[in-house]
């Protein structure tokens, strides 16, 4: 050892939580954020087919 | 039964969406109650000071890294030898969380290894492991961006993860391999070869592990279900651009 001066060191538990809660933060909202585009397109396709469908049946 | 009927993708996001609510609940309380136990209530060590509680985001962070890549390595032998779409979805799905969380191992232990090793970085070998596996992520990622048809990307990326399970293998064992050449200390927890730490950072870091697991799990499970529906999305364009001839074609189509 012979690394650490005395004192709590609290500042480095906080750089290591607060990159911790930025890049889970960031995982969770683009996850989230990709989730729902895949959803809104996909509804916005089917409804697109659909209405088609319907056209073409007619 | 047999197990692949879970490779269909209707049952998949059948399955997936029952579990979601739990899998997400559970994380987040799982995280919670092990971040309070981890940052409020476990004494600080006697030589490392309260810098030992970066133990509780750095380990699970490492654990996960590793155990992810090994995830989509196996996802991908399983796409490429019994040709499971969902497989290869799955392991696509995962990378960006592994690379997410190999970055966060990668920073808390730079932050961890100023004050106990005097540094932030040394090229040893299980530092320098992990950052080619991180390097790996990320080319595994760039390669779906890079690769129209998905089916060739889906093959290629797979041979791609295979390659650098060597990395994940030394980033777990490195430390066994190279012995007293590194400056990274062995695991603290091995199966097998029980805990090399007192109990009171043991439960509130067992707790952490299983919330990582379980973010884990997460966010696989809704990626997963993105990627079904942005195939079947672009399977819907296909087929109205080949009824259709006569229309541009759309956005994504090949």
């Amino acid at each position: 050892m012979g690394y650490l001066e005395p004192g709590a060191h609290w500042e480095y538990v906080l750089a290591a939580y607060a990159a911790a809660a930025v890049i889970m933060t960031a995982l969770v909202v683009f996850t989230l954020a990709a989730s729902r585009r895949a959803r809104r397109d996909l509804e916005a396709l089917e409804a697109r087919a659909d209405a088609r469908r319907r056209r073409g049946s007619t | 039964m047999s197990i692949w009927r879970y490779a269909n993708p209707a049952e998949f996001m059948r399955l997936s969406g029952a579990a979601l609510p739990w899998l997400a609940w559970s994380s987040a309380i799982t995280l919670t109650v092990g971040l309070v136990w981890g940052l409020g209530f476990t004494p600080a060590d006697y030589q490392q000071g309260e810098t030992v509680r970066i133990i509780y985001v750095h380990v699970p962070s490492a654990m996960m890294a590793i155990n992810i890549y090994f995830i989509m390595a196996v996802a991908s032998a399983i796409g490429l030898v019994r040709r499971h779409h969902v497989s290869f979805l799955v392991a696509k799905a995962a990378a960006p969380i592994g690379a997410g969380l190999t970055l966060l191992a990668l920073i808390t232990g730079a932050i961890w290894g100023q004050p106990t090793w005097g540094t932030w970085w040394a090229w040893d070998p299980k530092l320098t492991s992990v950052l080619i596996m991180l390097f790996f992520y990320l080319g595994y990622i760039g390669l779906w961006e890079a690769i129209e048809d998905p089916d060739k990307a889906a093959d290629l990326t797979s041979v791609l993860c295979l390659t650098g399970v060597v990395f994940a293998f030394m980033s777990r064992y490195a430390v066994l391999v190279f012995g007293n050449q590194t400056l990274h200390q062995p695991a603290s927890l091995t199966v097998g070869r029980g805990v090399n730490m007192d109990v009171a950072f043991w439960w509130p870091l067992v707790v952490m592990m299983a919330g990582f697991y379980l973010f884990f799990f997460t966010l696989v499970l809704v990626r997963a279900r993105a990627e079904i529906r942005q195939r079947r999305a672009r399977a819907i364009r296909l087929a109205t651009a080949a009824a259709e001839p006569g229309d541009a074609a759309p956005e994504g189509a090949v």
